[in-house]
């Protein structure tokens, strides 16, 4: 298969997806009510979509195309009572949070879609593993490779993206010590990680065709980066959020994606360059196991910072690309990482109080729907 | 020491049922439970009294607290039709069946004893069943609540035609039911203590389902005393502990929005006694002599009641948030009987014996075989049911069972 054309699409347009998980009222464990769901929300008017995902324990919503985060969040709003409102008649509620604490894996059940039972037959356990939340956003970009240029750029982001909105600490009823423990999961797929650094759009076409030569790929679809253009959009995805616990946190996290593709756009303050990823995998270990409290090494001139202080640092230096509408958003953002508090330190603070992971999933249900 | 074989020998029978069929363990229970009752085994005395009686409290107790626990009044009030769902169900079987048994020349106290002890589901066996076959998801959510409301009705309305109804004296087993003043004051104090037991059962076992740790065998064995104490307690001054158990749930759940943190061990223990009691089930009923009128008899009555169950469910499940599909899987799940409908009975020939002998011989010949006969044929039906929903973990079969049961590419 070939891969298609990169579409036009408006520069620095969003779109929003968010994996979520469908949770018991009692036990508050995974509960596998997709397809009753989906079945429920079959005529709801919704600005995006609401499909199933790999388990039946969980679902995913979209927006359309938004212009900025006010726009995102409208979108969100509607989608997010509509599914509320579905989840109370069945008794069930909806979380956010990159993984469920305390579910066990062997217990899911693949969602009844061809290409799911595809996955698992090719993976075997670790689709059941892929049990796992996390938030895709979607950036705009005026052609294929202004495109790659802006995902390579990203790319020394990705440690910002991570730790903002880790919300996965627990793991089949552990403290894995990690903030985002749900990218360690990604990686078990051999087609995870960065993607190739090519910088036009024919170079990355010639990549593409040699993998699908080999058979190891069919589609796009099949690779499970932490960045990947999405030709069908014209867009570039950024995939490594863990699920936020609200979904203003998660228009935040679009909104600095938005703001940082602006400043690149306008300014093109650096050229990426492969040795950027000399580093990538250390800063990423960094920002899933110590969050905002991690350590960043910049990969231009190899200057060791907190992640904090470099989030701060660039939110300081995007500051005039922020839209009028997304203002709020960011500074939202900017009050969260002075405080040092992401959702990943909010699970442990509930957990600390409650001292049963039960309670927390509900106090996360409650921190989704209002 | 017979006692030790029969459960032994129910432990076995059910591991092998699993094993073979991929159907229940209880299925195995039952059919070493009803060998038992054929053979005299065991020499169980019946009406339940004394040990068995506290036994089988506690074991029917258990289950109904965990299934009465999952009961949100909040979801409830939110979806009344759920409510009158259950209640059209529970009503058409009692109507059904007390009408089946009055054409076929039943008197009125036989007929409506029948029906009551008919209107009760079995959460018990759904528990088991979806613990067997790993079975989770909306149709078994509801198959159980409805099971558990059904319950409830069926609790309450036995209480009140055991306690404050009685046959006319004598020996006509034609008899109606009288309602006597001393039985309102008699219904009254029940009551009162069945509230007691609930609030009693709830205040203790508040603090270590909200505080413990899933993994405490100690709270296992706390709860499983509180639970006994309060059989114990209601078996020697009154008030019926299995619907104290219901309430007592009821309470827990929806007294505080915080989840509860049921040990593991106890949930262990619950299998235990749940093997007991289907094994205490069958062999009751296998002590019935069968003859051909009695089998038509039981045949009529159990058909009436799967109609009934089965058609309130198909009859009122749209609107009630899943589609008239689904329906037919929770319709099914209703079918089964089991513990709960036996306590209901027993509690009728123990109350009835004493005024009218006849009465009581009738209710027990029949309503103990519909019981077995509903318990068993209610295992098949739901589990196909819960399997054919797509809910249950695995097939039913052997090949279901082998073939990749512990893989995770399917």
């Amino acid at each position: 298969m070939t891969l298609e054309a990169f579409q036009q699409s408006e520069a620095l347009t969003l779109g929003v997806e968010l994996e979520l998980q469908l949770v018991n009222t009692n036990h508050y464990d995974l509960t596998p009510y997709a397809p009753d769901m989906l079945a429920l929300l079959k005529n709801a008017q919704v600005p995006g979509s609401i499909v199933p995902e790999v388990t039946t324990s969980m679902i995913e919503i979209s927006t359309g195309i938004c212009t900025d985060a006010q726009d995102a969040y409208q979108q969100l709003s509607v989608t997010r009572d509509a599914l509320v409102k579905a989840a109370d008649k069945l008794n069930i509620a909806l979380s956010g949070g990159g993984t469920h604490p305390f579910q066990q894996w062997h217990q899911q059940r693949i969602y009844n879609k061809p290409r799911f039972k595809e996955i698992t037959a090719l993976y075997g356990y670790l689709t059941k593993q892929f049990t796992i939340f996390g938030q895709h956003v979607h950036v705009g970009c005026p052609s294929a490779d202004a495109g790659l240029m802006m995902l390579h750029r990203l790319s020394r982001y990705i440690p910002h993206f991570i730790a903002l909105s880790a919300s996965s600490p627990f793991v089949q009823g552990q403290d894995t010590a990690f903030d985002s423990a749900r990218l360690n999961s990604v990686f078990a797929f051999p087609l995870s990680g960065r993607a190739p650094f090519a910088l036009h759009w024919e170079d990355f076409e010639r990549y593409y065709d040699k993998m699908t030569a080999t058979g190891v790929i069919h589609s796009m679809k099949d690779f499970y980066w932490d960045i990947r253009p999405k030709p069908e959009f014209g867009t570039v995805e950024v995939r490594v959020f863990d699920t936020p616990l609200s979904i203003e946190r998660a228009v935040a996290l679009a909104a600095y994606v938005q703001a940082l593709g602006a400043w690149f756009l306008a300014e093109e303050p650096f050229e990426p360059s492969e040795d950027d990823y000399l580093v990538y995998t250390y800063n990423r270990f960094q920002a899933c196991r110590f969050g905002l409290e991690g350590a960043y090494v910049d990969p231009a001139t190899s200057e060791s910072f907190g992640l904090r202080e470099h989030i701060l640092l660039t939110l300081q230096r995007i500051q005039s690309y922020v839209p009028e509408n997304s203002k709020e958003a960011l500074q939202q953002l900017r009050k969260t990482v002075n405080e040092g508090v992401n959702d990943a330190s909010r699970l442990r603070e509930a957990y600390a109080q409650a001292q049963q992971l039960p309670e927390v999933v509900r106090q996360s249900t409650l921190r989704f729907r209002y | 020491m017979s006692w030790c074989i029969l459960v032994a020998a129910a432990a076995l029978a059910g591991h092998m049922v699993f094993r073979l069929t991929g159907f229940p363990r209880m299925l195995g229970y039952t059919v070493v439970g009803l060998f038992a009752g054929w053979l005299g085994f065991g020499d169980l005395p019946w009406p339940l009294q004394g040990n068995t009686q506290v036994l089988l409290h506690t074991a029917v107790g258990t289950s109904m607290l965990i299934a009465a626990s999952q009961i949100s009044l909040k979801w409830l009030l939110r979806q009344p039709f759920l409510l009158l769902q259950s209640l059209v169900e529970s009503m058409a079987a009692l109507v059904l069946v007390t009408g089946t048994l009055q054409l076929l020349g039943m008197g009125w106290a036989v007929s409506l004893g029948v029906g009551v002890v008919a209107m009760a589901a079995s959460p018990s066996v759904l528990l088991r069943i979806s613990s067997d076959l790993r079975s989770s998801g909306a149709v078994t959510d509801r198959s159980l609540l409805m099971a558990t409301l059904g319950c409830i009705y069926a609790l309450v309305l036995g209480l009140v035609i055991t306690v404050a109804w009685s046959p006319v004296p004598g020996t006509d087993a034609q008899s109606g039911l009288v309602l006597t003043a001393a039985g309102m004051g008699h219904l009254l104090w029940n009551l009162g203590l069945t509230l007691l037991w609930a609030l009693l059962t709830t205040a203790v076992l508040w603090p270590v389902l909200r505080w413990t740790s899933s993994r405490s065998d100690s709270t296992a064995l706390y709860m499983l005393a509180v639970l006994v104490a309060a059989s114990l307690l209601a078996e020697r001054l009154g008030g019926s502990s299995a619907l104290g158990f219901v309430l007592a749930g009821v309470m827990l759940r929806n007294l505080s929005p915080k989840p509860m943190v049921w040990p593991s061990a106890f949930m262990a223990g619950n299998t235990m006694l749940n093997l007991l009691m289907f094994v205490l089930v069958a062999s009751m009923a296998g002590q019935m002599a069968p003859s051909a009128a009695l089998i038509s008899v039981v045949a009529a009555a159990s058909l009436a009641r799967l109609l009934g169950k089965m058609g309130g469910v198909l009859l009122l499940g749209a609107g009630t948030g899943i589609g008239w599909l689904r329906q037919w899987p929770v319709a099914c799940a209703q079918s089964p009987s089991s513990g709960l409908a036996l306590l209901i009975a027993s509690a009728q020939v123990a109350q009835w014996a004493a005024v009218n002998p006849e009465v009581a011989i009738s209710v027990s010949s029949i309503a103990l075989p519909m019981i077995v006969l509903c318990e068993v044929i209610g295992v098949l039906l739901a589990s196909l049911a819960l399997w054919r929903s797509g809910e249950a973990h695995r097939g039913i079969g052997l090949s279901a069972l082998t073939s990749k049961e512990k893989r995770h590419d399917t």
